[in-house]
């Protein structure tokens, strides 16, 4: 077991060396003029030269590789101007126009992208299975065709326009939704009240990106928990004498879950894409909101970061879901 | 004491299509403490009315008639009533304990799980204990521990005596085993068998065992029913019913089994195939296939249908005849000249020292640090025109790499396979190519071994055109041709598999491994996913073929009565290695390793001995990764010394023709 966590890990790191390179050669040392790029349209001489030194680029790619990877572990001191910003360890470059690092630009906006990705995503799951199961146990009856249809409506639009078209009609139009971005939950005052405001800022997202996430988990599980209600362990199980509620939630579904676990790393990268839309709308202020406007203000260390970033969470993910497939499913051997 | 009343069950399906009446009528009675066997051929509805008993049957399912467990009332019982008695007044084992038990689950949470659905104020761990005791007592060592176990941890024989126990946890009083053998080795379903029959005596319990096997219902029922058709059309004393069949169905069945047929000799089989539940034949439904429509005046056969009645006391049978006339029992047809056996009878295909090992996956990076499993061990074996050899041998034995090797699907680790002056083991496929077509394969299952996307005629066709055998324009007639010698109708060249039955459709696999005119047949287990009585249609057709083009099979089985009456020599197989080989009447007759004695004792034959009088080989065939030291056979033997755990015993001959690996060989003994 250790020996395997130990191997994965291993695997992992390496996946996570190799992108970092790449997102390094990609945003940071890539074919074209970067200082050019972040200086933007009212570019002046000595700004253009600020940056160039503060990305390194006059030295050679391997050079600056080195310097971005050991800045990762025993951080370093960028030049910036006149002055210059300690970046710690782990260190992913400073943001010129914010004059901080990018590293903590990424933890301020944790909070915020995680309670929206955690919510959502336990949304997604639950409401998911619930209705699979009930769409399977009613097959091809009314229920399940309702389940369907809607399911399959609502994977066919593009979130991008749901929301908006949330926004628009629920915060802006019937002001049943706040919009006034993030409220953290450990802040001065009461805990319950700060609960309440915590909870009411990320209501959107989680609603949005957890039912709309629903609707393929719905289908997904529906089929698994077809198959599996065809199982001969099944007949078993009803032979013995269980309720049909024990049949479903103790044999049937229990067999959907290692397939649903997979599902779910696969589609980790989707939920974090998800957030960067939902963010931007909602104003709320995490690492979605960080890339988006990363991209505008062409602050490539802070594109990069926030990339690596994403990559390095979707590679934990794995990780966890191969731990937890193993002990869902006794026939995984570690090895 | 406990009775279950079936009155009068009928159990129709009314989709979209037509109404499919699975079982129309049937009645029985059972009481604690006997075994009632249901027999039938696939379709026939004994799984269906099995079902039924529990309400497990699916919604679509229409239940009528009555069923009563002392005196209450199961057919449209409600829900909550009916649950209350699964499990625990009626009990269920299924066919295949590989998919009957949860994957994810361990053995003990499931057999407790089953305690506590009719023990609600019962711990967890008091479940758990008793789940311990039932597999104890089913034959589980260490049951303490391996209640722990996931159900990939337990070999086939101990699924299904795990799903023994779960049943028997409740003590119920009757106990419905649907096929229960069916998926297991012969030798681990006398072993389930004889603990089924213990389980009886020991608890009262009652019995229903539904089976295909006639051999299987000889050994432990104590009356049997044989069904047709959704219907009951035979019932007695199982004895009687086997000695002397009333229902022409029955007597044709029985006619039809290799063990009670001369080697060698054509089976007197039944025609056609059991039909289809959406439509069945008018009148008896039996009257297509019966060979004695022509004895009952008026075509009443075609009409009407006869009533089930009683001859004597405690037997009943369906038949507008009241007695059946004496079978031609005397009339044997020799499908084959026999084989002159002298020395210059030159082998066609002689394989010799045969070796495969496959490499463990994932056991190292390196490829010599990987572990090599050896799952064929110096197998030698001559296969001769127009003469048939059988290798037999348990699950694993290493039966089915032989077949691949041979055939080259797989590549021999070493060894030679002589063909025609070449040896086929190292020659690159580009060579191998044109022997191919002399060398053909006949697969196991019927269904798969077709591709359901190709026409019969693209199937049979195609190795006429890959080595272009008639010139294109002649290959529809020669696919004509080949289709009228396997038994099919040429017209139905277009049809797709699903459209032909599972003997049709191993007719068109039969036809296909003919097209090309081969010398050697190699056949994978060709019989045994199909029903007895068209079993013993395709045996016959393979005998014809034979005869007429002399092609020598290589036939591969766990049947042995199969292979005694299809095979003149015979191979025994024991994790990969062969432990005794020799002509059919030597090794059937005289088996000289305790190995073969055992495959031969456990064989449900109808006239075999019952529990008690016969020897059962314990254990199971132990994992290819982990052979035993000196003989691979000495964990499961009888007469196991000293010696057996050092020397590896060599294969010797011990009377002409005969040769045997055992340091103590049955030398010059008969059989039973």
């Amino acid at each position: 077991m250790l020996r395997h966590v130990a191997r994965r890990s291993v695997a992992g790191l390496l996946v996570l060396l190799a992108t970092v390179t790449a997102t390094f050669w990609l945003f940071l040392s890539g074919p074209f003029d970067r200082a050019r790029v972040m200086c933007g349209v009212n570019c002046t001489p000595l700004r253009y030269h600020q940056i160039r030194a503060s990305l390194s680029a006059d030295r050679p790619f391997l050079s600056q590789l080195g310097e971005y990877l050991s800045g990762l572990f025993v951080g370093r001191d960028v030049p910036i101007g006149k002055i210059s910003v300690h970046c710690a360890a782990p260190c992913l470059g400073v943001s010129y126009a914010q004059r901080r690092s990018v590293t903590a630009l990424i933890l301020g906006g944790l909070p915020v992208t995680a309670s929206i990705a955690i919510g959502a995503a336990l949304l997604s799951v639950t409401v998911g299975l619930w209705l699979g199961a009930v769409a399977a146990t009613h097959r091809n009856r009314v229920v399940d065709r309702l389940i369907l249809t809607v399911t399959m409506g609502a994977t066919a639009v593009p979130f991008a326009v749901v929301v908006v078209l949330a926004y628009l009609l629920f915060v802006i139009r019937w002001n049943i939704l706040s919009g006034d971005g993030y409220h953290p939950l450990f802040s001065d005052g009461s805990f319950w009240s700060n609960l309440a405001s915590w909870t009411s800022s990320l209501l959107p997202a989680w609603l949005l990106l957890g039912l709309f996430g629903a609707a393929g988990y719905g289908r997904f599980s529906r089929g698994l928990i077809v198959e599996s209600l065809g199982e001969d362990y099944v007949q078993t199980a009803v032979a013995k004498g269980l309720s049909e509620r024990a049949v479903l939630r103790r044999h049937a579904m229990r067999a959907a879950y290692p397939p649903i676990v997979t599902i779910f790393t696969l589609d980790l990268a989707g939920l974090l894409s998800g957030t960067i839309f939902i963010e931007q709308i909602f104003g709320l202020s995490g690492i979605g909101y960080l890339a988006f406007n990363s991209i505008g203000e062409r602050d490539l260390p802070v594109l990069a970061g926030t990339t690596l970033f994403g990559a390095a969470l979707v590679v934990l993910g794995n990780l966890l879901a191969d731990l937890l497939l193993a002990r869902l499913d006794p026939r995984v051997k570690l090895q | 004491m406990s009775r279950l009343v079936v009155d009068n069950l009928s159990v129709t399906f009314r989709g979209t299509g037509r109404a499919v009446h699975a079982v129309c009528g049937l009645s029985y009675e059972l009481q604690a403490g006997r075994t009632l066997g249901i027999v039938g051929e696939s379709g026939c509805g004994k799984s269906t009315s099995a079902l039924a008993v529990l309400g497990l049957n699916d919604r679509r399912a229409e239940v009528t008639g009555s069923i009563r467990l002392d005196g209450t009332e199961i057919v449209g019982a409600p829900a909550a009533q009916v649950r209350a008695l699964r499990g625990s007044s009626v009990a269920m084992v299924f066919q295949n304990p590989q998919s009957a038990l949860h994957p994810m689950k361990t053995i003990g949470t499931q057999i407790a799980e089953a305690y506590r659905v009719h023990h609600p104020r019962t711990s967890r761990a008091v479940a758990l204990k008793r789940a311990a005791e039932m597999l104890d007592r089913v034959g589980i060592a260490a049951a303490a521990r391996r209640v722990r176990d996931y159900p990939h941890e337990f070999s086939g024989g101990m699924r299904q005596r795990a799903m023994i126990a779960m049943a028997l946890i409740n003590d119920p009083s009757f106990l419905i085993a649907d096929e229960p053998t069916t998926a297991l080795d012969v030798t681990v379903q006398a072993q389930i068998l004889d603990l089924l029959d213990e389980l009886k005596d020991e608890r009262g319990l009652g019995i229903v065992l539904i089976t295909h096997d006639v051999g299987v219902v000889s050994t432990v029922a104590d009356d049997v029913l044989v069904m047709y058709a959704g219907r009951c059309v035979e019932f007695g004393p199982t004895r009687d019913v086997l000695d002397d069949p009333r229902m022409p169905y029955t007597a044709e069945l029985l006619a039809s089994l290799p063990s009670r047929a001369e080697p060698d000799a054509l089976l007197p089989a039944i025609p056609g195939s059991p039909p289809d539940p959406s439509r069945l034949p008018s009148g008896c439904a039996f009257h297509p296939r019966c060979p004695h429509i022509d004895l009952v005046p008026g075509g009443r056969c075609h009409t009407a249908l006869p009533e089930l009645v009683g001859s004597e006391p405690g037997r009943l049978s369906r038949c507008h005849l009241r007695s059946l006339p004496a079978r031609r029992t005397s009339v044997i047809i020799t499908a084959r000249e026999p084989r002159t056996g002298a020395p210059s009878d030159e082998p066609v295909l002689d394989v010799e020292h045969l070796t495969k090992d496959f490499a463990l996956r994932g056991a190292g990076v390196l490829p010599g640090a990987r572990k090599r499993v050896r799952v064929v061990d110096d197998v030698s074996l001559a296969v001769h025109r127009g003469s048939s050899i059988g290798l037999v041998g348990e699950t694993g034995c290493g039966k089915t790499t032989v077949a691949r090797l041979i055939v080259r699907l797989l590549d021999a680790t070493s060894g030679t396979i002589r063909y025609a002056g070449t040896d086929l083991a190292t020659m690159s496929q580009a060579d191998l190519r044109p022997v191919r077509k002399d060398l053909q394969m006949i697969f196991q299952d019927p269904v798969s071994s077709l591709n359901g996307r190709h026409t019969a005629h693209t199937i049979i066709g195609t190795p006429l055109r890959v080595h272009a055998i008639v010139p294109g324009a002649g290959v529809r007639n020669r696919v004509r041709e080949l289709m009228e010698v396997v038994g099919l109708n040429p017209d139905h060249a277009d049809r797709y598999p699903h459209e032909f039955s599972s003997g049709q459709r191993q007719r068109i696999g039969i036809a296909r491994a003919l097209a090309v005119e081969p010398k050697i047949i190699v056949a994978d287990e060709p019989v045994s996913s199909l029903d007895v009585s068209v079993q013993a249609q395709i045996l016959n057709l393979l005998s014809r073929l034979q005869a007429e083009f002399g092609i020598g099979y290589l036939f591969i089985a766990h049947d042995l009565t199969v292979v005694r009456q299809f095979c003149q020599d015979v191979s025994v197989m024991y994790l990969g290695k062969v432990v005794e080989t020799g002509g059919r009447d030597a090794v059937y007759g005289r088996p000289a390793h305790p190995y073969t004695k055992a495959l031969l004792a456990a064989v449900p034959d109808v006239a075999a001995p019952r529990r008690g009088e016969r020897a059962v080989l314990s254990g199971e065939p132990p994992d290819p990764a982990a052979v035993p030291s000196g003989c691979r056979f000495r964990a499961r033997c009888p007469i196991a010394q000293n010696v057996c755990a050092q020397v590896e015993p060599p294969l010797v001959e011990v009377a002409p023709g005969q040769r045997v690996a055992c340091h103590f060989p049955a030398v010059g003994a008969a059989a039973r």
